[in-house]
C-alpha cells in the first residue's frame, strides 16, 4: 500500500495476462453463421492524455502528523524530547547519564533513529529505559509518521518522560516537526563555532543546545562565547548548557532543566 | 539528502496513481515548490533523475513552478491512457 496516499491496497487489482491461453477438449462444436464479414481490419494505436489532479503536498501531511503525535502525548501527559544533532556529538552518551539520573523518578522511553544498526537501542535497553529502533535505511531523519508507528509498538505509561533520538544530521531533521514538545540541539565542541551559520534551520528551530565535550575544551579551538553568540544571531530565545556527558561536568543543569519542562 | 526522500514520495504517489488509472506511462509531472519549504529545486531534481531509473517517472519530464510559501506539492500528472 502506498504510506503517502493509502491507495493501492493489496488485493485491489487484477492482472490480465493476454499470453495465457486456454486448451480445453470438448465434445462438441460451436460453429455460428455471421451476418457479416471483417474485411476491413483497422487499429486503435492512438492514445488519449489525461491531466490527474493531485495537489499532495507532502511536508503538510508529515506536520497533520505530527499535530496527532502531538495530541497524542497531551493526551497522556508525556513529554517529548527531539534530540538532534551531528553524528558523534555524543547524543546517546547524554541520554545514557539522563536515563541513570532520572529513571528512579519518572519513566523513561526513548526511541532511536539510525540508518542502520541496533547498537544504540542496545545501549539505551542497558542504560535501563524501554527503546525502539528506527532504522531509516537510506532515509536521512526521522519523521512523523515514522513516530506515530512506533508509539503504536509502545505502551507508554501516563506521565512518562519521551526521547527521541533522531538520525544524526544537521540539515533535514529540522524540516520535520515529529509533535515533540522541545527540540534539543546537541553540538559538540570539535565541531567549530561556526556550525549555527552553517545550518541554522536546525538552530532556529531548536530550543536548548547542549554543548557537550566540555572537557576536550583545552585541546581545541573552540570558543563557547562566540559559538554562542553565532546561534543567538540565528534564534536569539536559545538556551545554552555546557556538560561533559564523560566527566559529568554540568549535566546537573540539564536535568533541571528537563525537571523545569514537566 | 533530504530531498532524495521527497523524490522517493513523489515516485511512490506516481506508481499508485498509475496502477488507479492503469497506465504505464506519465508524460509529465508538476511539482510546487516553495521558497520557504527548505528544498532545493535543483538537488530535487537531481535526486528524481537517480531515483527514479526504472520507476514509471524514468522519462517523465518534470515542470517544476515555484511558489512562495512553505509547500512541497505534487501538482499534477499527465498521463497517456491507451
Amino acid at each position: 500500500m502506498c504510506e503517502t496516499c493509502g491507495c493501492g491496497k493489496p488485493g485491489e487489482f487484477v492482472i490480465y495476462d493476454p499470453n495465457h491461453t486456454h486448451n480445453h477438449d470438448s465434445d462438441y462444436t460451436h460453429e455460428h453463421d455471421h451476418g457479416h464479414t471483417h474485411d476491413h481490419p483497422h487499429e486503435h494505436n492512438h492514445s488519449h492524455k489525461k491531466i490527474i489532479d493531485l495537489d499532495i503536498d507532502i511536508l503538510s501531511q508529515n506536520n497533520m502528523t505530527a499535530g496527532l503525535n502531538r495530541r497524542f502525548f497531551e493526551g497522556r501527559k508525556v513529554l517529548c524530547f527531539n534530540l538532534v544533532s551531528s553524528p558523534g556529538s555524543g547524543k546517546t552518551t547524554v541520554l545514557e547519564k539522563t536515563i541513570s539520573q532520572l529513571i528512579s523518578s519518572r519513566k523513561i522511553y526513548v526511541i532511536e533513529g539510525d540508518q542502520q544498526t541496533l547498537i544504540d537501542a542496545n545501549r539505551i535497553e542497558k542504560a535501563g529505559a524501554p527503546a525502539i529502533q528506527i532504522n531509516t535505511g537510506s532515509g536521512c531523519h526521522l519523521d512523523a509518521k515514522m513516530i506515530d508507528a512506533a508509539l503504536k509498538k509502545m505502551d507508554i505509561e501516563a506521565g512518562s518522560v519521551l526521547f527521541i533520538e533522531n538520525v544524526g544530521n544537521l540539515v533535514c531533521p529540522a524540516m520535520f516537526d515529529l509533535g515533540e514538545h522541545k527540540r534539543v540541539l546537541i553540538a559538540s565542541v570539535t565541531e567549530g563555532e561556526d556550525k549555527p551559520l552553517k545550518y541554522p534551520k536546525i538552530f532556529e528551530t531548536s530550543h536548548l543546545c547542549i554543548i557537550n565535550k566540555s572537557d576536550l575544551l583545552p585541546y581545541v579551538d573552540f570558543r563557547t562565547e562566540e559559538f554562542m553568540k553565532n546561534a543567538r544571531l540565528i534564534n536569539h530565545q536559545m538556551e545554552f548548557i555546557t556538560v561533559s556527558a564523560k566527566t559529568g561536568e554540568g549535566l546537573n543543569l540539564w536535568f533541571n532543566w528537563i525537571l523545569s519542562q514537566i | 539528502m533530504h530531498e532524495f526522500s521527497l523524490a522517493t514520495e513523489v515516485i511512490k504517489i506516481a506508481e499508485c496513481e498509475a496502477e488507479k488509472h492503469k497506465t504505464l506511462s506519465v508524460s509529465e509531472i508538476t511539482i510546487e515548490v516553495g521558497n520557504f519549504s527548505g528544498v532545493e529545486a535543483d538537488a530535487f531534481k537531481s535526486a528524481l533523475g537517480m531515483l527514479s531509473e526504472g520507476s514509471i517517472l524514468e522519462k517523465t519530464r518534470l515542470h517544476i513552478v515555484k511558489t512562495n510559501g512553505t509547500e512541497f506539492r505534487v501538482k499534477s500528472l499527465l498521463i497517456e491512457e491507451e
